[in-house]
């Protein structure tokens, strides 16, 4: 599997949130893949690049790809998830409300990664930070 | 190669291939060959940005003739709101509609009546919950909906499935006339004034239509040129027409003012091609929240500013925001409902998505790393000298063989020609000096 771009996320970096997806989106449309799948990988990604932002402290953003699959990885160190079930149910936040009041941390983050990726994976470490790898099968 | 049909063409006598045109293309869709420029026909989305840059008078648009309008028995027009701006005299705008008459149309309507019929079922769909593609976008910019198509096709789940106001007016007008008169549809014209070319590409290859609504589409400048000479000869209102249409009916079919139309949602106009690319960019990230209906336009200030307008637009706008002050709040007679018939599109619009590099995900692949090796070697100018937009697109254009080599950018062949001479140098100053007399 081939690495073909990765970013770096600071947390609390509200405004450059965002520019990988730029990034990534122009890569992918010149490689031909079809428009609905791009949609569903930035939309993850967007999502997945969000909680580092408002929950961490730094984090990595990675795009690999090969015959099969796309795959995105966010990684990221920060408080860690202690729930991930809880995490996982629509409407379930430990946003703050100064991130709120931004009109992030509406508890749909990790609903709606899985639900725009084919496979999601999540591992966490209270303390130590969070591992989201999003799978996207090709044709 | 291409099917699709376009309205800007260049005339290659006068294009100079000065690549003016190059750097204005939302789409990339132009490249300079032979000293000529051409249009790449599967990315142009006929927006006229190039028409209006050109220097040469060499980009041009394609309209009908008045006079097409002799071939059919009833004669019915449709102009676009914006012409009531494009008149000094714009207060008696009514004098501006009879002289419609005199160039031999028989019923004449403007798009705002569109917009009158089309506003209560967009509204009615924005109130249900459960349409929740939100933003929507209209389909009112013939121009931004191809942008779409070819350059954001996983947004058309978010265009409108509505008719633009256009197209409605004219169905609508149509029909009345129909009814009314109890002629054939055969017999009847239906013809169009047009702020811009992308209107003449959506009468003439409609996107989501099973037929043309429209007959033919005349040229705004054209027609201004028609009426303005009918208007020296007389200073008398014989005949005027009123207008029977709201405030913000007219405004929103001209000026594309949503907001005061639709005030109970969080709607935008948002104008100019760039930023309406900006927009959809940020739409398909998934950044854009809490915004119901959007109104895009290609054109800056809206159709106002359409590429075959006479007037500058801010003056146009004005003009016509003064018009509408004296119109009412609400029309008296109940607008026609808006039924399926009427405003619905007929086939779902279909993505136009550019050729990928490869089909097969290896190759494409290796294709785009052989395009980043030749992107890192060029200047990053995109001064567009070697005849494509940007340094990108032209390794792009090495690399799938598009007529052109590496020594086409300047800056390339000047450092091989350096080098060049320099080696030239050193072998003159290396030769045998046995050979030299």
């Amino acid at each position: 599997m081939d690495l073909i771009m990765d970013f770096d996320i600071k947390g609390g970096d509200f405004v450059n949130a965002g520019i990988s997806s730029t990034v990534m989106k122009q890569y992918l449309k010149r490689l031909g893949i079809d428009a609905a799948l791009i949609r569903r990988i930035l939309i993850a990604a967007y999502e997945a690049e969000l909680n580092v932002v408002a929950h961490a402290y730094e984090g990595k953003l990675s795009l690999f790809l090969d015959e099969d699959e796309i795959v995105v990885t966010v990684i990221d160190k920060g408080p860690g998830i202690e729930n991930i079930e809880l995490a996982m149910q629509e409407g379930y936040s430990t946003a703050s409300d100064s991130v709120r009041e931004m009109g992030f941390g509406a508890g749909m983050g990790l609903p709606n990664i899985k639900k725009n990726s084919d496979k999601m994976e999540i591992e966490s470490e209270v303390g130590k930070g969070t591992s989201l790898t999003l799978h996207f099968k090709l044709g | 190669m291409s099917d699709y049909f376009h309205a800007i063409k260049i005339d290659e006598e006068k294009c100079n291939g000065c690549t003016h045109c190059l750097r204005v293309c939302p789409t990339q869709a132009l490249r300079i060959r032979h000293g000529k420029a051409q249009i790449l026909s599967d990315k142009c989305i006929d927006c006229g940005e190039c028409m209006r840059v050109c220097t040469q008078n060499a980009i041009f648009s394609e309209t009908d003739k008045l006079d097409t309008i002799k071939n059919y028995k009833h004669k019915l027009l449709v102009y676009s709101s914006v012409f009531m701006g494009q008149f000094r005299n714009y207060k008696d705008y009514g004098k501006v509609l009879a002289h419609f008459k005199k160039l031999g149309f028989d019923e004449i309507i403007g798009v705002d009546m569109g917009a009158l019929i089309v506003a209560d079922v967009i509204r009615s769909f924005l109130v249900n919950k459960k349409n929740k593609k939100r933003p929507y976008i209209a389909t009112n910019c013939p121009a931004v909906v191809r942008l779409i198509q070819v350059k954001y096709p996983s947004l058309l789940e978010n265009v409108f499935s509505f008719r633009s106001m256009m197209d409605v007016a004219g169905e609508y007008l149509k029909n009345e006339y129909v009814k009314k008169n109890g002629v054939s549809e055969s017999d009847i014209g239906l013809f169009y004034i047009a702020p811009c070319p992308a209107k003449v590409v959506a009468i003439h290859q409609p996107e989501a239509e099973k037929t043309h609504i429209f007959d033919a589409v005349f040229n705004m400048s054209d027609i201004y040129n028609e009426v303005r000479s009918l208007m020296e000869h007389e200073d008398e209102c014989v005949e005027c027409e009123e207008k029977k249409t709201s405030k913000y009916a007219l405004r929103w079919s001209s000026i594309g003012d949503v907001e005061s139309k639709f005030r109970e949602f969080v709607t935008l106009r948002i104008d100019g091609i760039e930023n309406v690319s900006k927009f959809l960019d940020r739409m398909e990230n998934g950044e854009i929240k809490d915004v119901d209906f959007v109104d895009l336009y290609s054109c800056e200030n809206g159709c106002v500013g359409g590429a075959f307008t006479k007037e500058d637009p801010f003056i146009a706008e004005y003009r016509i925001k003064r018009i509408a002050d004296k119109l009412p709040d609400k029309v008296d007679s109940i607008p026609p409902v808006c039924t399926n018939d009427l405003c619905q599109l007929r086939v779902p619009l279909k993505p136009r998505p550019i050729k990928p590099l490869d089909s097969n995900i290896k190759k494409a692949l290796e294709k785009m790393r052989a395009i980043e090796d030749i992107n890192a070697r060029l200047p990053q100018l995109d001064c567009g000298m070697c005849g494509s937009p940007t340094c990108y697109n032209f390794a792009e254009d090495i690399v799938l063989n598009k007529d052109v080599t590496i020594y086409d950018c300047p800056v390339i062949l000047k450092e091989k020609l350096r080098n060049l001479s320099k080696e030239l140098m050193e072998m003159t100053g290396h030769t045998n000096p046995i050979e030299e007399d």
